[in-house]
């Protein structure tokens, strides 16, 4: 066990942090308060992608030979931690980079990752994941999309929702049920959609915070090359799980890099409208740190164990749905430290606005409830409960 | 960055376990020599491998003297060059202060005005050679001072014949202890001085099966005229106590790790097993849920017992301070709500006294209020991260 960086680790680091000094937009406002959203100005977003991609920073874990830099996960990490601190925006294809590409790289054809692999790297095109409908939430197997066979074309009709990203998006990695004899997990294909083709509705989904970063995406009729389908036809769910354990890799430090950016602000928050001396928000803002340490440090476990057996540790379970909480209590306090201030700031509408989304996150990407469930029968051996 | 056991860390937690897990009863009943043959109370141990030992112990709810030995009495021991081989303790705390050991710390850096001539220990080159390893670093303190008898706040003082008189409170283990390290003010400090446990009046709290956890008893501890000797003089005994609190600290929040796993596998079993309704009661979410949200708890503290453990070695001072307290608050938050669900998830039989569970929970929330409480910790770590 040594929990310093490693000397090449160290460098990389120091090399990383000297290029974001110079590289990362100020974005804050006059009273220190940051953009609401994620975005904020999404041309700016774009030549910051171009920036990190020349500098050889998008695709870090990619092997060499499909355009990455073929580091471990642990170098990932350390992106991670060290754009969150300088309060980075991210690469504006971060499903491309981080779930759609790595699945390319292990089902897709050589064509594909000829084709898909370096216009992601680089920003050109952007992917959203097409797989959760209106009745195929958590049980993703539901899925009624389906893809027809016609000659060398599948044609596609069906409806997905909560795309992340597809208001940017103009590709889509789509789950469909090419063989409607199947039921569930079979007769299922992950298919790469243009989602300029004709026959293609992007509606986005105004959501309780009053901005659309999710959409609607309706398929009609859109003829999609057989050539599309990602690994074999009717073997999509593998395909797909492919994709989702991408999003547990490193996906935690994701999560808790933004938490630390977070946590910077709240207390920043409260020193500003002076509460930070509060016994009773004291106690709180020591609360949300120990919440944030034990994610920070259950991250690097499973790293640990990622590196020795090729799959993170059963702790790592647990990463997303204690990050969602200590996400969701984290702006709550942050909007209570607002509370009567005569003379409203930028901070006010940052934290309402933060406050607000993070009631998402016990929901998106595995909802609590489907997230315990999987702990109490994968990890606590109890009984399948539903 | 590697937060892996090495294949020696994961070879000493086995066998301990292995130790542990052959039944002897709840009284315990292993002798002591047994610690010392395991290598438990070797000085090559990092505190990794100590916290490891400590979680391990948690789990089996031992009753033995160790981590007051190796984590409470250790490093005053070590510092001395003293081994660590007996039984022991340490005496921080008095009747009229210092309350916990954040308050001894502090006495012992608190400059004393003092008279040079006055007979005590004043750095590592006083009067016992069993000091020497001490380094001294302040040997201009008191120059040229007035004479004082004793630090002022140390209830306990070093007569000029190196006698200690004083009354000590919530002394851990103090029944097992055949060595005793007094931290007492001296005419140059607070010094760390080794009294033999025999020659004072121990009076377990709770006696009569009042105690909180009768497997982790204290005690006061009366001393008076008892004769004494140096181990760390009044240059170094701020740092010494400090590393003590550290040391001691990670090796509670690891066996509070310990105290909330087992209560975790126990509940999680009995859920897989217990059947109501034509089914394990484990199948209702109602029941299966709060035990997800333990396990989330234990690991998170579980990360944070091994980190804080790692840094009282490798970055020690304020990032070691501030990850012991910061495992501490998740540790025993974890152990006394695993504890809690567990006897939830036994109903009936979880409340009765056959069923062992409540040793652990009594064990746990020895764990939440030692030395002050979860909220005493956050208001420590408050300030470290607001006041800087």
């Amino acid at each position: 066990m040594d929990l310093r960086d490693s000397a090449e680790e160290a460098e990389f680091r120091a090399g990383l942090r000297a290029w974001l000094a110079g590289a990362v937009p100020v974005t804050t406002g006059p009273d220190g308060a940051p953009p609401q959203g994620r975005w904020g100005d999404i041309e700016a977003v774009r030549s910051y992608t171009r920036a990190l991609h020349d500098a050889g920073y998008a695709g870090l874990t990619w092997p060499a030979e499909h355009g990455g830099r073929g580091l471990s996960p642990a170098y990932q990490a350390i992106y991670l931690e060290e754009t969150a601190r300088a309060e980075a925006t991210e690469h504006i294809g971060v499903i491309g980079l981080g779930m759609v590409g790595p699945t390319i790289i292990a089902c897709g054809s050589p064509e594909q990752r000829a084709w898909y692999l370096p216009r992601i790297l680089t920003g050109e095109i952007i992917f959203c994941q097409g797989f959760s409908e209106p009745e195929a939430g958590s049980d993703l197997s539901a899925v009624r999309t389906v893809a027809r066979r016609d000659g060398d074309e599948l044609v596609v009709t069906g409806r997905k929702v909560w795309s992340s990203y597809a208001h940017l998006a103009d590709h889509c990695l789509l789950l469909a049920r090419t063989d409607p004899g199947q039921r569930r997990h079979r007769g299922l294909s992950c298919l790469l959609v243009d989602l300029r083709s004709a026959g293609v509705t992007v509606r986005p989904i105004r959501q309780m915070t009053g901005e659309a970063e999710f959409a609607e995406i309706e398929f009609d009729e859109v003829r999609v090359p057989l050539d599309a389908v990602v690994g074999a036809v009717d073997d999509g769910w593998r395909v797909a799980m492919t994709t989702l354990a991408h999003e547990r890799g490193t996906f935690g430090f994701t999560l808790t890099a933004r938490l630390d950016v977070a946590f910077r602000r709240l207390v920043a928050t409260a020193k500003a409208r002076g509460r930070d001396t509060d016994p009773l928000v004291r106690d709180q803002i020591a609360a949300r740190y120990v919440e944030l340490e034990g994610l920070r440090w259950t991250n690097r476990r499973g790293l640990a164990a990622l590196a020795r057996t090729g799959v993170p540790g059963p702790e790592t379970s647990v990463i997303k749905l204690r990050w969602s909480q200590a996400h969701q209590r984290l702006t709550s306090l942050a909007v209570q430290l607002l509370g009567g201030d005569a003379e409203p700031d930028g901070w006010d509408p940052y934290w309402r606005h933060q406050m607000l989304r993070s009631r998402a996150n016990t929901i998106e990407g595995g909802t609590s409830e489907v997230l315990r469930n999987l702990v109490a029968e994968r990890v606590l051996g109890l009984p399948r409960s539903y | 960055m590697d937060f892996a056991l090495t294949g020696e860390q994961e070879a000493l937690r086995d066998t301990a376990a292995k130790y542990l897990a052959d039944d002897r009863g709840a009284g315990d009943g292993r002798p002591w020599t047994e610690v010392d043959d395991l290598g438990w109370l070797d000085a090559e141990l990092g505190t990794v491998e100590l916290a490891l030992l400590a979680e391990q112990l948690g789990w089996a709810r031992s009753p033995s003297p160790w981590w007051a030995t190796v984590g409470l009495a250790g490093p005053a021991l070590r510092a001395a060059g003293r081994p660590v081989a007996a039984p022991a303790t340490l005496a921080w705390a008095w009747e009229n202060g210092p309350d916990t050991l954040a308050e001894a710390v502090a006495a012992a850096r608190r400059p004393t005005v003092t008279d040079p001539a006055a007979t005590g220990a004043r750095s590592s080159t006083g009067t016992d050679s069993a000091a020497a390893a001490v380094p001294s670093s302040t040997g201009d303190v008191g120059r040229g001072g007035t004479p004082s008898t004793h630090t002022p706040g140390v209830g306990c003082a070093v007569a000029a014949d190196g006698t200690l008189t004083g009354r000590a409170i919530r002394v851990p283990h103090a029944v097992d202890a055949v060595d005793l390290v007094v931290a007492a003010s001296g005419p140059y400090g607070v010094e760390l001085r080794l009294v033999d446990a025999s020659a004072v009046r121990v009076t377990p709290a709770g006696a009569g099966g009042q105690a909180l956890d009768p497997s982790r008893p204290v005690s006061t501890v009366e001393l008076t005229g008892v004769p004494s000797t140096l181990l760390v003089a009044a240059d170094a005994a701020a740092d010494v106590l400090a590393l003590t609190r550290r040391r001691a600290g990670a090796l509670l929040a690891a066996e509070a790790v310990g105290v909330a796993a087992r209560a975790l596998a126990r509940a999680g079993g009995y859920a897989a097993t217990r059947t109501q309704f034509g089914a394990p009661i484990g199948a209702n979410q109602a029941v299966a849920h709060p035990l997800a949200e333990c396990y989330g708890q234990v690991e998170t503290a579980r990360s944070l017992a091994y980190r804080a453990a790692w840094t009282v070695d490798a970055e020690p001072g304020r990032v070691a301070d501030q990850a012991v307290l910061t495992a501490s608050v998740a540790a025993r938050e974890a152990a006394l709500s695993a504890c809690e669900a567990a006897i939830q998830t036994y109903g009936g039989s979880g409340f009765t006294w056959e069923q062992p569970l409540h040793h652990w929970y009594r064990r746990a929330w020895w764990l939440a209020t030692f030395d002050g409480t979860v909220a005493d910790v956050r208001a420590e770590l408050a300030g470290l991260l607001l006041d800087d």
